[in-house]
């Protein structure tokens, strides 16, 4: 443990320069921006992003993206309360007691509230990251491939379930659409090019920043332009006030609650910050003394949204960084600039690069007293930048869509990869289907297909092992009971055998 | 009242998917399996593609008979403001840009011309005064000339990119 605090305080001395604050300044507000703008989402952020890391150092690189994640997901709140309408998904939860709040006169107040709940869900997240993940790394080292196999397909089809509302089919069929894009190009046991059909530029596969700047760029890009309307029609009344320190030590038990729902949702493959979002917000509604002030300006239920929400950032880095599989969308981009970068998230994250999991820390809570500052001092900054026409807007973001995966291999290809990617995330998006395990199913198809095909060699054919040993159960019977849950037929046969057994239970105690 | 175009749209897509897992199915087990090489059978390449084709295939038959029951219940994204007109004319501007401009011309000129030329179609005043039109072509103009200047600068000097 006392490793852990040194390698903390190391990484804090190293990351804590000017320049490393400089950094920290810029990328924290071009991610709330971004974040607060309607239309451009977290993803979408780290994804052009990174396309902007190549000239930097490999720490300066993931500083600048961490800080882009954690400020686009804050974003979020800004136009949820000003406007009602959520900056990303994750803030959808925010919106339904901070816009109420706001047409009361207290959008500051609201503001504030939001982005103190956002920077304690980071700071719980961040404290559980440092705990955690090194302790999943070293239990990490006993997967094998059979384990893998099945974490990366649980991976996938919870995410699937989790993100496709009430259609669950729909998350897997994205799951399975994102891993059949995986097997394009050359295979990784034997190096055979699969579905090239003699394109020469398919041979290397589909590379991930192209395929995620289309998915998330270029079809919010259309998705935006078809749903625009005018947005500022509000501005924030000037009367609010600044929350005290005792509104929020009234609330430290949702903050707290809401922090380790939000890291635990965080650290579940593909889910993301919506989920953690709603789910702080419904617990936090449920264990409440004023349930009925929820969704009419309740200050409980702005600070377990918001809290929630930022607490899955830290949350989604912990799989991300130790096993290499994302806990969120963004972390799925974040994987791909990690290998860019040159680091190798897995197992022996800890064992190659141990202070690596610190530096991250030591990152979080850069970027979370990077969001306090700009939340408590630029309220109206964010107001102006909200009134920018999305049609002046798209075009730049469109241009960056272009050239950042161009940057990155010199290749016309990876431009019309972008643009293919754009249009089907569009159709998909416009038929509901979840974006997550479509993303999720390109990054982890290569993990899946390895160690099935490894697994099965070492095995000699045999599919025992994969069912047999205790880790690799655990997730079967996970992934099975996903599945079955899924199902509305399974999930009321199981509530009425539970109602027989209760009552039945009931009957003979009376 | 069910979403009858939702339903219809669902039935399709789950035939399209079908044929597609068909396909994907058919190609991984008419892939090479590298009997030359002497490969453990369990390891060919086709192998995890035709796993994924027949779970494809098993998803699609499950949209198709579920695809009633979630236009009558399901929760689902609202129509988009505009029609097809306007989505053809996003999608010309920007392929146009991305695939006809970048590469035949200077990336800062297409650049320029693409950033203009969409703040102007899109900006486009109903009731359009010769005064409006100036306005509009020139701040079109200045926004294309500092992005397209900014941008090339950024990843031509700062990140040493040969740009396209």
């Amino acid at each position: 443990m006392f490793d852990g605090f040194a390698m903390i305080a190391q990484a804090a001395l190293e990351l804590f320069t000017l320049t490393s604050i400089l950094h920290v300044t810029w990328a924290t507000l071009l991610g709330i921006f971004i974040g607060s703008l309607p239309g451009l989402t977290a993803t979408m952020g780290v994804a052009l992003l990174t396309t902007l890391t190549y000239g930097l150092d490999q720490r300066t690189a993931i500083l600048v993206l961490i800080c882009m994640y954690v400020g686009a997901i804050y974003g979020g709140s800004r136009s949820a309360i000003l406007l009602n309408i959520p900056g990303t998904p994750a803030s959808a939860a925010t919106a339904l007691d901070g816009y109420p709040l706001a047409i009361q006169g207290r959008a500051q107040y609201a503001m504030t509230l939001a982005t103190s709940g956002s920077a304690l869900g980071t700071f719980v997240g961040l404290v559980v990251l440092a705990f955690l993940a090194p302790v999943l790394a070293e239990f990490a080292l006993n997967f094998g491939s059979y384990e893998f196999f099945w974490l990366a397909l649980f991976g996938i089809i919870v995410s699937g379930q989790l993100t496709a509302g009430g259609m669950p089919v729909k998350g897997y069929i994205a799951g399975i659409l994102g891993l059949i894009v995986s097997t394009i190009g050359s295979e990784g046991i034997h190096s055979h090019v699969r579905f090239a059909f003699d394109i020469q530029s398919l041979g290397g596969g589909i590379g991930l920043i192209p395929a995620m700047v289309g998915a998330f760029g270029f079809a919010e890009l259309i998705t935006v332009m078809m749903n625009s309307r005018s947005v500022l029609s509000k501005e924030p009344e000037k009367k609010g006030l600044l929350p005290k320190m005792a509104d929020l030590w009234r609330y430290k038990r949702t903050i707290f609650r809401s922090g380790i729902i939000g890291t635990l949702i965080g650290i579940i493959p593909g889910v993301g910050e919506d989920i953690g979002a709603w789910s702080s917000y419904a617990a936090a509604k449920r264990a409440s003394k004023n349930p009925e002030d929820y969704g009419k300006g309740s200050q409980e239920g702005l600070i377990a949204a918001e809290t929630g929400n930022s607490a899955v950032v830290p949350g989604a880095l912990i799989p991300a960084i130790t096993l290499g599989i994302p806990g969120s969308a963004p972390a799925a981009v974040l994987i791909a600039a990690l290998f860019i970068h040159g680091i190798r998230p897995g197992p022996m994250i800890m064992v190659e690069q141990p202070t690596f999991v610190f530096s991250v820390v030591v990152m979080l809570f850069m970027a979370m007293i990077a969001i306090t500052v700009y939340g408590l001092a630029l309220t109206k900054l964010f107001v102006k930048v909200l009134s920018v026409p999305r049609e002046r807007l798209m075009p730049v973001v469109f241009v960056l869509c272009v050239i950042g995966p161009f940057a990155l291999t010199q290749r016309v290809f990876d431009i019309w990869v972008m643009i293919v990617f754009g249009i089907i995330g569009y159709v998909l998006r416009r038929m509901d289907y979840p974006m997550a395990p479509l993303v999720l199913g390109i990054i982890l198809g290569n993990l899946l297909d390895k160690n099935m095909r490894r697994g099965l060699i070492i095995s000699d054919g045999d599919l025992t092992p994969f069912l047999t040993r205790p880790i690799s159960a655990t997730f079967m019977v996970l992934t099975v009971l996903t599945i079955l849950l899924g199902f509305s037929s399974v999930r009321n046969f199981l509530g009425r055998t539970w109602i027989k057994l209760t009552a039945g239970f009931g009957g003979s105690t009376k | 009242m069910p979403n009858l175009q939702r339903y219809s749209a669902d039935r399709i897509t789950a035939i399209v998917l079908l044929a597609f897992g068909a396909a994907v199915t058919y190609g991984g087990w008419v892939m090479d399996r590298l009997e030359i090489r002497r490969i453990h059978p369990a390891s060919i390449p086709g192998l995890f593609p035709i796993m994924l084709g027949i779970a494809l295939i098993v998803c699609a038959a499950v949209l198709y008979s579920q695809s009633t029951k979630y236009a009558e219940e399901g929760e689902h994204t609202g129509q988009p403001r505009h029609g097809l007109g306007r989505l053809t004319l996003i999608l010309l501007l920007t392929i146009a840009y991305a695939v006809g401009l970048v590469g035949t011309l200077p990336f800062w000129l297409a650049t320029l011309i693409f950033v203009a030329a969409f703040i102007c179609v899109f900006e486009w005043p109903r009731q359009a005064t010769t005064q409006t039109i100036v306005r509009l072509i020139t701040v079109a103009l200045v926004e294309g000339a500092i992005v397209s200047v900014g941008v090339s600068m950024l990843f031509e000097k700062a990140f040493l990119v040969r740009l396209p």
